[in-house]
């Protein structure tokens, strides 16, 4: 069994599986509310998530999906506050409001959160089908075909909506190799 | 170009015998060999910008686990009814004692504050300078001392989302600015202020600190025919080992400091 699929289904029973489990996600996902729902929303719509992950473990089917599962989660809560501030995220402001708390360079610091933050400025453009498409992917990690079913669109649709928001970015992501 | 092509390939979501014929493909076509890329850096990029979330969500969230009542409260629906930040301050007392039981009394002795790197990079406002000490001169009778107290410890390093850490940021900077005393509660003001937005304003004033004989010499800004990035770093400097904030607070004390009050005066 993925190690994912055994932390979830024991963190009701073991604080520590919890804690794991937490470990294991935490960064991509605080960073996908971050770009999808905005700075302010993440830290209450993080707890949400976890919240929601912790009641729903009994639930969940180990089918090694559990990114794909634990991303959904944090789609609808971010789509349920979408639906609630009834209007787009706001833009990512300042790009050293990006910087991580524990990064005790400023130097560095500072001109990857510059670089960063011109590609979050740029994401932040994106129309927010866009934005679902290319968050859920890159932070999620989730198969395009399980993109297009939580979205409930074709699955050529999905894949439009990424090459039209890698269009946009492209300027914006030079500097990143892979 | 076959660009979505690019995409299911890139995440693996071919068959191996279509990827095997995509990759034919690739080798032919320069166009989609160049959407791959851009698909990687899409990819890097992710890589590069996952950032943790913050010390305080974290033991909030993991604090869950020994949060019986209010999961019982979330079974029922009760939670989706509380607002966010009574669900924050449950989760966080609750995680708290979980932490204090689990891990027992924290260190006291705070670990020392990094040296200021030289060569940081600093946020310039966009208009230009305006340097507090310039400003027409408040009464002192604004800034009245406390109860006579030997020192004033220094209070842990702001923290926005906590009122009683901003109302520490604010009687610090009023105790360590009584030697500019037509200036200490303003700067307490504006820079908590401009650190950490409207809460700020609605943490409130903090009680008033004891008397202090400082004489501490506060930094010069720009004139505006200098180059700034010098007197901004020996700023962000100053403010780094003066005021209980962290380096990337430290950035932003130039633009703080030397430009427009955030509050609009």
């Amino acid at each position: 069994m993925p190690e994912a699929d055994r932390l979830i289904q024991g963190c009701r029973q073991d604080p520590e599986l919890f804690r794991e489990l937490v470990g294991l996600f935490q960064a991509r996902l605080y960073s996908f509310l971050i770009r999808l729902a905005g700075r302010q929303a993440a830290d209450d719509l993080f707890q949400e998530v976890w919240l929601r992950v912790y009641q729903a473990a009994p639930r969940y089917e180990a089918r090694g999906k559990a990114a794909s599962w634990i991303f959904k989660i944090a789609h609808n809560v971010a789509l349920q506050h979408h639906g609630r501030r009834a209007k787009q995220p706001e833009a990512a402001g300042d790009a050293l409001d990006a910087l991580p708390s524990g990064d005790l360079d400023p130097a560095a610091a500072g001109e990857r959160a510059e670089t960063l933050g011109q590609v979050d400025a740029a994401i932040a453009a994106l129309p927010f089908e866009q934005r679902q498409v290319f968050l859920l992917r890159e932070f999620g990690g989730m198969p395009f075909k399980e993109v297009a079913e939580l979205l409930e669109i074709p699955l050529g649709t999905a894949l439009s909506r990424m090459n039209a928001a890698l269009e946009k970015l492209r300027g914006r992501l030079e500097d990143f190799r892979a | 170009m076959h660009r979505d092509q690019c995409l299911l390939y890139a995440s693996g979501e071919m068959s191996a015998e279509e990827s095997g014929r995509f990759q034919s493909h690739l080798g032919a076509c320069p166009d989609c060999r160049g959407w791959l890329e851009l698909v990687g850096r899409g990819a890097a990029w992710a890589g590069s910008a996952a950032e943790n979330a913050p010390t305080g969500v974290l033991v909030a969230v993991l604090g869950l686990t020994a949060a019986a009542p209010v999961v019982a409260a979330a079974k029922t629906g009760l939670w989706a009814k509380l607002p966010g930040w009574l669900k924050w301050v449950l989760l966080t007392a609750v995680a708290s004692a979980a932490l204090r039981v689990a891990q027992g009394p924290r260190d006291p002795v705070p670990e020392p504050a990094p040296a200021f790197p030289s060569n940081a990079r600093l946020e310039i406002p966009s208009s230009g300078p305006a340097p507090r000490p310039s400003e027409p001169p408040r009464g002192s009778q604004d800034l009245v001392a406390g109860p006579l107290e030997p020192t004033l410890e220094k209070p842990d390093v702001l923290e926005c989302k906590d009122p009683a850490s901003i109302r520490a940021f604010k009687r610090w900077v009023i105790y360590d600015y009584q030697a500019f005393p037509e200036d200490g509660d303003t700067a307490a003001e504006d820079w908590s202020a401009c650190l950490c937005g409207p809460a700020a304003a609605a943490a409130g004033m903090p009680a008033l600190p004891p008397r202090t004989s400082s004489t501490r010499k506060l930094p010069g800004c720009p004139s505006g025919k200098e180059s700034v990035k010098e007197p901004y770093i020996a700023i962000a400097k100053f403010f780094y080992e003066a005021l209980p904030i962290t380096q990337e607070q430290a950035v932003k004390m130039p633009a703080c400091y030397c430009g427009p009050s955030p509050r609009g005066r």
